[in-house]
């Protein structure tokens, strides 16, 4: 098969296709049943986040304010001292206040990307905004990711030491009399499980986020690079 | 606005069915792809302004999304199809031999890049380097040696089909 004929077999589907034609209702219904392109499904996405940490953040806010003086008021003996209760709470509200800062920010950002690319027509420069508006939402998931595993170092690191104070009280244990082999296992199973956790979590979310866009922009990539041959040819 | 728009894309819809042909694999990806490009084309009707032709206007739009089209990840794509109802062969012209070309241009095309594939597409439709180059936004000494490039790699692929 020549080019030639490869040419006279696409002329003839071409005008057969011709005679198959939509009218304008069926424009119109598609038209009106449209679902959403990948950037405007981003544009969702960032804002169900903030609608989910903010409804979060006032779920936490209720239960610091209402359950917990309740629950201090039942147990009789507090496992955390009061410092360091106070402490954990000023982090987990800086955590969260960061995560609203990173996706107001990303939201500002994506707009300012949206605004171009919904109006242009070269496209290279379609295809740009496009891996832009990908990768600012893959950084916005991985600063959200690295403010959550820092959340979680906080309160397990909080928790193994309130839990190791309570156990050395109960046990009337004194610390000083821990040998330096009892210490360094203690030291290497705190990092080890927080270790384990971090990198599930980790790894959860970078398998997300590859299984979703990885392959896309990895395409989108390459189309990119195709397009810069443009300076090698001339 | 919008009878103008409809009456526009429902006379002018070959171009979006030949870009849905050259860029999907099987039925369903064309519906998605052909209602996606119709949606763009209205997001962008506001912004023409008979500058350029409209058959110009919708080729840029519709190659645009068809190439940064986000297919979501499916099994193995059905390629079935690929014959008959790939290209909606109709039954007064369908044969075997026309079967068999069918199939060796769409394997053949389906080898290609993406940009590729939009610049066959448009060489298919006897556009000419110059009208190429303002659809893709590409200088014109790039589609002479992409195509080029193109010619070579399309005869090899057909004779291996062959």
């Amino acid at each position: 098969m020549e080019l030639e004929d490869l040419k006279k077999t696409w002329d003839k589907i071409s005008s057969e296709n011709e005679k198959r034609q939509l009218n304008q209702e069926d424009i119109d219904t598609l038209l009106k049943n449209r679902t959403l392109d990948i950037t405007e499904k981003i544009g969702r996405n960032i804002r169900i986040g903030l609608i989910i940490i903010l409804a979060w953040i006032g779920l936490w806010v209720a239960i610091e304010m209402r359950v917990t003086p309740k629950l201090e008021k039942i147990i009789s003996e507090p496992t955390l001292s009061g410092n360091l209760v106070n402490w954990m709470t000023a982090i987990e509200g800086f955590t969260y206040l960061l995560i609203i800062v990173a996706i107001i920010v990303f939201w500002v950002n994506y707009n300012r990307i949206e605004k171009q690319n919904s109006t242009q027509i070269n496209l290279k420069k379609k295809i740009t905004l496009h891996i832009r508006t990908l990768n600012l939402y893959k950084t916005m998931f991985y600063i959200i990711l690295i403010i959550i595993l820092l959340n979680i170092t906080v309160a397990f690191s909080t928790g193994f030491i309130s839990g190791f104070n309570s156990q050395t009280v109960a046990q009337q244990l004194n610390i000083s009399n821990i040998s330096f082999f009892k210490w360094l296992i203690i030291g290497m199973s705190f990092l080890l499980t927080l270790g384990i956790v971090i990198s599930i979590y980790y790894f959860l979310f970078h398998l997300f986020f590859n299984r979703l866009y990885g392959k896309y922009l990895k395409q989108l990539k390459n189309t990119l690079k195709e397009f810069d041959e443009v300076n090698s040819l001339q | 606005m919008k009878d103008v728009f409809l009456n526009i894309v429902t006379q002018n819809q070959g171009i979006i069915h030949k870009v849905c042909g050259i860029y999907c694999d099987t039925h369903e990806d064309r519906q998605d792809l052909f209602q996606e490009i119709v949606s763009q084309l209205w997001r962008s009707f506001p912004t023409f302004r008979n500058e350029s032709k409209v058959s110009t206007w919708m080729y840029q739009v519709s190659l645009n999304t068809a190439i940064t089209h986000f297919k979501k990840n499916k099994k193995r794509p059905d390629r079935s199809e690929i014959g008959k109802s790939i290209y909606l062969i109709p039954d007064e012209i369908y044969d075997d031999t026309f079967e068999d070309q069918v199939k060796v241009l769409h394997k053949a095309i389906a080898k290609l890049s993406r940009i590729e594939k939009s610049i066959v597409l448009l060489y298919l439709e006897d556009k000419k380097y110059e009208e190429i180059a303002e659809i893709i936004g590409i200088t014109q000494n790039y589609v002479r040696v992409k195509m080029n490039r193109i010619k070579g790699k399309l005869k090899k692929l057909m004779e291996e089909e062959a």
